[in-house]
């Protein structure tokens, strides 16, 4: 959306200007901008949600908040609307100047393209009739029909009165009545058959251009705008014009642009003459209704909101007005309406005020300068505060006054006297004045006083018997605003210092006193049509008294302010508080309140106390510091709410239609929802209440329309929403979208069950794992320190060392260069085995010089008998490993368990075979067996599985004993 | 051999032939200018601008009941000064790209106004100022005496309605809308 400048302010105390009828709406007006560019409103529309849109010379803009948004399709295409409708079905059409039509269905902005040609001209009227078509009228090519299928060009040649169409009306939903530049046509249109009928100036039709129809309240009529003959109310069945009543026939406003019908009041928009108005119930035309004389003068459409105010489009503002529920009676030259402090409508629907300290009385029904009427009681006595008037049943005014007593008048024959027989009356403060039928009360800073009207005493002269009364008889305190007599007869006060006191059965009850009513001091006092009584109060909001207790009305139930100055009851039994932020309208029973304040201009009025009066056609009239206020309350004001609408809703930033999609798979998680809700008064006061159920536990109050859910886990949703424009959400409509985020595979439960089970099986596994590898390292270092053991214990067996010295015993002395070869190699042995027998490997080559040295003892003890051949590659010997001792200890057990002799030789032989060492010998086992613990092969096995995951392989047969070894290569 | 030449000469003959014959057919009801004039001014407490032209073309059929209008902007003289004359035609009605102002169109009321008399008529049609055309009705006051008509009219033009873009700061000065005023003698052709 472009940015777009929203001025708006208000106008209710600018220039006083002498009018007829000096009697205003409250109205406010505001800029429409874009790009510092002022744009011109030609043509307004209310939708099915209450939302306005605006049709102006650069597009067409929804009004759905505190600004209105444009809406686009993206592409800088400059639509001059001039023409706006919403069909059945929600689709907004809007006819350009250049006979383009846009629609607008689900926020998206699209070119209607029919088959047929579209019209070349202005688009003056688009209009839906009972069969669902929509007939749109033209600026030079008369009627276009589409029947949801084909275009339809109707013209003059058909017999339409003129090409020039300016706007259309069906009365019935059938006929179209065109509104042309040569008078109305009433067209009928069936099956390709077309009727049409004229009606002109030749019929008796003031002017043959005719601007605008709407439908008139009374059945089978409708109003009729000329283009320079003003209106007219024209009869349909007999088709012929009806007088309505227009007091002065003579029309000197200009062209009109369009018309609305509100309860008695018509609203005239014209070219070049503002807003006129027309009284129905009196024939009185009101020239100028909105008062400010800047407001434009050229006013192309009108449209009542869902509020009651009317919009009016012009040519660079938009403004909007109370229409005819919330008047304010203007100063005019001859009389100052200020300082009204009090008013009162009698029996006769006269109204008496007393403007700046003087005393008026006008008509109710049609106050205006022409029914003023002033009395002079106050003559002699310039300047007096008027605090209240009563009329007594034998007709006689009460004037209650502040600081001059009290004085009774004959309306007819304007005489009045001063009560001076009564002492609290004479000199004092009256306050409050009520009655009925034979008794008269007032109320002052010094208790209440009766009197009692008698056939003897009604007279002027006659003096008035009287019954004082004060705090001591009961009352609770001597100041006392406001008294109130209801149906039932009890009298009702409401004092300064004591709240609510009643007086019943010739007897006081404080309500204070007794702990019932909470306030201190009570204002005002009103009966509604339950005969519950409504009190108002200081600081406390409004009681109500159904006859057993007191309920207590606050901003909880939607009250701007709880110093409530005046009340009333209307005839929708709405109650009426004012208070100085302005009116508010309570409707107990749906408890919803209505507000007019700053945003309708009442704010800086400065209602008096109980200035407030009711006139026998339900009017309420107030009267402030600032002038008179009349309030004709509608029956809207009793159950309008702002309702809060979804305006669309945003799935990654992305506009979904929610009314066909509403399951979304769990990657679709991210929710952000637009709401709106139309309350023009003062969009800026509404707030939103969501409650996203399936997420969250209540409602979330916000200002904010857009709301952001960013990840939303899957389940089943709903998002409800209600606004309210105070903080009573209570009996706000709620508006609800349903949807459902679908579960991912991973987080169903038998996923997850499946889940748990392979973790728990390769936990169970990896323990298993674990405990084996433990458990094998333990053994492989037990193998290690037997064969350590074995091999220390070789290193000490005493056998060996004996058979070695034995043999170097034999030798020492034939050949002493052999002994010492023998000493060497032993010496040779005990070192190696030493340094050897703590490594994991050694080399092979390393292992074979240890065998060597091991296998030249031995061989010099058996001399020939044992013979050893060894035949290795050298290079197999450096590259290859093998764990210590591994061979030695095999020949060990070969010199061990064989017999050794000449006859019987040992052959020891040592070979490479592929990836093995193969030691083998000759099978001779010795006779006896030599004690052995069979552990040595065995523990050679076991290192090189547990070590090295190998396998030793031992071949036994007869004729020799063959143990085979893998190599070990490095790394 | 056919000589082109001829051909051409005798269509032009032929085509002069029938266009006088229309035009002496339709003259009955067409009426031209014979004295005319036409200003404006914009009264605003700042500054006044205001102009005249009488070099307004056009005439009104009163058979057919239209009419047509048209006067070059240039031809606007009188102004309060030389320099709003210069502004006037080149910044705000750029009369080098749109020479013209025009108004054709149909008279509304059906009233025969070839007969002496007066007559408040209205007139529907094509209002083109600045290249921007805008569906005007335009009332008038008529006086006919021994065949002659004298046109009396008055009415405004909104500048934002013929794009006329003025900057905001003369926004205040000038008046959004222009008065017209016009002045015509028209006589049976």
């Amino acid at each position: 959306m472009s940015p777009l400048k929203f001025i708006c302010f208000f106008v209710c105390f600018c220039i006083p200007v002498e009018q007829l009828h000096a009697q205003y709406p409250f109205s406010k007006k505001m800029d429409i901008e874009e790009e510092n560019l002022i744009l011109k409103a030609n043509v307004l529309l209310r939708d099915h949600q209450g939302f306005l849109w605006i049709g102006s010379s650069v597009g067409l803009f929804k009004y759905n908040a505190s600004i209105p948004e444009k809406i686009s399709n993206g592409k800088k295409e400059k639509l001059n609307i001039t023409t706006l409708l919403e069909d059945t079905e929600g689709t907004i059409w809007a006819g350009c100047k250049d006979g383009r039509i846009v629609k607008v269905e689900n926020n998206k902005i699209s070119f209607f393209k029919p088959k047929e040609k579209l019209p070349g001209v202005s688009i003056t009227a688009i209009y839906q009739d009972a069969k669902k078509r929509l007939w749109f009228a033209t600026g030079g090519e008369g009627l276009y029909c589409y029947d949801q299928v084909h275009v339809v060009n109707i013209t003059e040649k058909d017999g339409l009165g003129a090409d020039f169409v300016n706007c259309l009306y069906s009365p019935n939903g059938s006929d179209i009545i065109a509104g042309t530049d040569h008078g109305l046509s009433f067209l009928t249109y069936e099956n390709g058959n077309k009727k049409i009928q004229i009606f002109t100036t030749k019929n008796g039709l003031p002017d043959n251009i005719v601007s605008c129809i709407t439908k008139s309240k009374s059945p089978n009529r409708i109003w009729v705008g000329t283009q320079s003959k003003g209106f007219l109310l024209f009869s349909l069945d007999k088709k012929q014009i009806v007088d309505a009543g227009i007091k002065n026939s003579l029309w000197l406003y200009g062209q009109i642009n369009d018309l609305i019908e509100i309860n008695h009041s018509i609203f005239i928009a014209t070219e070049e003459n503002g807003i006129i108005g027309f009284d129905s119930k009196t024939g009185y035309l009101n020239k100028s209704v909105l008062r400010d004389t800047l407001f434009p003068k050229r006013i192309s459409d009108l449209q009542p909101d869902n509020e009651g105010n009317i919009w009016a489009a012009s040519e660079n503002k938009l403004i909007s007005f109370t229409g005819d529920y919330l008047h304010y009676w203007v100063a005019a030259k001859e009389v100052k309406f200020l300082k009204v402090h009090s008013l009162y409508a009698d029996d006769d629907n006269k109204l008496w005020f007393t403007p700046d300290f003087r005393l008026f009385e006008s008509s109710a029904d049609h106050f205006c300068k022409d029914n003023l009427h002033s009395y002079d009681i106050t003559a002699p006595l310039n300047h007096i505060d008027i605090t209240c008037f009563y009329k007594d049943r034998f007709g006689y005014l009460w004037i209650g006054t502040m600081g001059e007593g009290l004085f009774r008048m004959n309306v007819e024959t304007r005489k009045w006297r001063r009560i001076t027989e009564n002492p609290i009356a004479y000199f004092g403060n009256i306050l409050s004045i009520a009655g009925k039928d034979d008794q008269v009360w007032i109320s002052t800073l010094n208790g209440v006083s009766r009197f009692s009207l008698t056939e003897e005493n009604y007279e002027l002269n006659s003096k008035i018997s009287f019954t004082n009364y004060n705090k001591k008889d009961g009352l609770g305190s001597d100041y006392i605003y406001h008294m109130l007599i209801d149906k039932k007869n009890r009298v009702w006060f409401a004092t300064d210092g004591a709240g609510v006191t009643v007086f019943e059965n010739h007897a006081f009850v404080n309500f204070y006193s007794t702990g019932q009513f909470p306030s201190s001091v009570a204002y005002s006092l009103a009966e509604d049509n339950n005969q519950h009584i409504w009190i108002s109060t200081y600081n406390k909001g409004l009681f109500e008294y159904d006859g057993s207790k007191f309920i207590q009305y606050g901003t909880k139930n939607g009250l701007t302010d709880l110093a409530i100055s005046s009340i009333s009851v209307d005839v929708y039994n709405n109650v009426i508080a004012i208070n100085k932020k302005g009116i508010d309208v309570l409707n107990p029973a749906l408890n919803i309140v209505q507000h007019f304040g700053a945003e309708s201009g009442f704010s800086e009025l400065q209602p008096n106390l109980n200035s407030i009066t009711k006139a026998q056609d339900g009017k309420i009239w107030i009267g402030t510091e600032n002038g008179i206020v009349c309030l004709n309350t509608q029956p809207s004001f009793s159950n309008f709410l702002p309702v809060a609408v979804i305006e669309y809703v945003n799935l990654f930033n992305k506009p979904i239609d929610t009314t066909v999609r509403n399951i979304f798979t769990y990657d679709q998680n991210n929710f952000s929802f637009k709401l709106a809700a139309a309350y023009y008064k003062a969009p800026e006061k509404i707030q939103f209440q969501y409650w996203l159920e399936g997420y969250s536990k209540n409602w979330e109050t916000t200002k904010d329309r857009f709301i952001n859910f960013p990840q939303l886990p899957h389940g089943t949703y709903c998002m409800k929403v209600r606004a309210s424009a105070n903080d009573n959400f209570e009996s706000s409509p709620i508006t609800f979208y349903n949807f459902t985020i679908t579960q991912s595979f991973w987080t169903t439960w038998w996923f997850r069950i499946l889940i748990l089970l392979c973790f728990s099986g390769f936990i169970y596994w990896f323990v298993k794992q674990r405990i084996q590898i433990v458990k094998k390292t333990e053994h492989a270092e037990r193998e290690k320190f037997q064969l350590q053991y074995e091999a220390l214990k070789n290193q000490v067996n005493p056998h060996f060392l004996f058979n070695s010295f034995n043999a170097l015993m034999n030798i020492v002395e034939d050949d002493p260069k052999e002994a010492a070869a023998l000493i060497k190699h032993l010496s040779q042995f005990y070192r190696k085995m030493t340094a050897y027998s703590q490594k994991e490997l050694i080399t092979l080559d390393e292992e074979l010089e240890l065998l060597n040295s091991y296998l030249f003892i031995q061989k010099k003890r058996f001399g020939t008998a044992l013979q050893v051949n060894i035949d290795i590659e050298p290079a197999l010997k450096k590259s290859t490993f093998i764990p210590p001792l591994v061979l030695q200890l095999l020949a060990e057990n070969a010199v061990k368990h064989n017999t050794i002799s000449k006859d019987k030789p040992l052959h020891i032989t040592i070979f490479s075979e592929g990836d093995l060492i193969v030691m083998q010998n000759n099978f001779n086992p010795k006779l006896e067996k030599e004690e052995s613990e069979g552990v040595g092969l065995q523990n050679i096995k076991n290192r090189y599985k547990f070590l090295l995951n190998k396998k030793v392989i031992q071949e036994e047969n007869n004729e020799a004993f063959i143990v085979k070894l893998p190599l070990i290569y490095s790394n | 051999m056919f000589d082109f030449k001829i051909i051409k000469f005798l269509c032009c003959v032929a085509g002069l032939f029938f266009s006088t014959g229309l035009l002496a057919q339709t003259n009955a009801g067409i009426y031209i200018i014979k004295e005319n004039l036409i200003s404006f001014h914009s009264n605003t407490n700042l500054e006044l601008i205001k102009a005249s032209s009488k070099e307004l073309k056009g005439l009104i059929d009163a058979q057919k009941r239209t009419f047509a209008f048209s006067v070059a902007i240039k031809t606007f003289d009188n102004f309060n000064s030389p320099l709003q004359k210069e502004h006037f035609n080149e910044n705000y009605l750029e009369s080098n790209k749109y020479e013209t102002a025009n108004f054709t169109g149909h008279i509304v009321e059906e009233d025969d106004f070839t007969k002496d008399g007066s007559y408040n008529l209205r007139a529907k049609g094509k209002f083109t100022v600045h290249g921007v055309s805008q569906e005007r009705i335009l009332q008038g006051d008529l006086l006919v005496k021994n065949g002659v008509i004298i046109l009396n009219c008055t009415f405004t033009v909104a500048l934002a309605e013929h794009d006329i873009k003025i900057p905001r700061i003369v926004h205040e000065k000038l008046a959004s809308e222009i008065k017209v005023e016009l002045h015509v003698e028209f006589v049976k052709k």
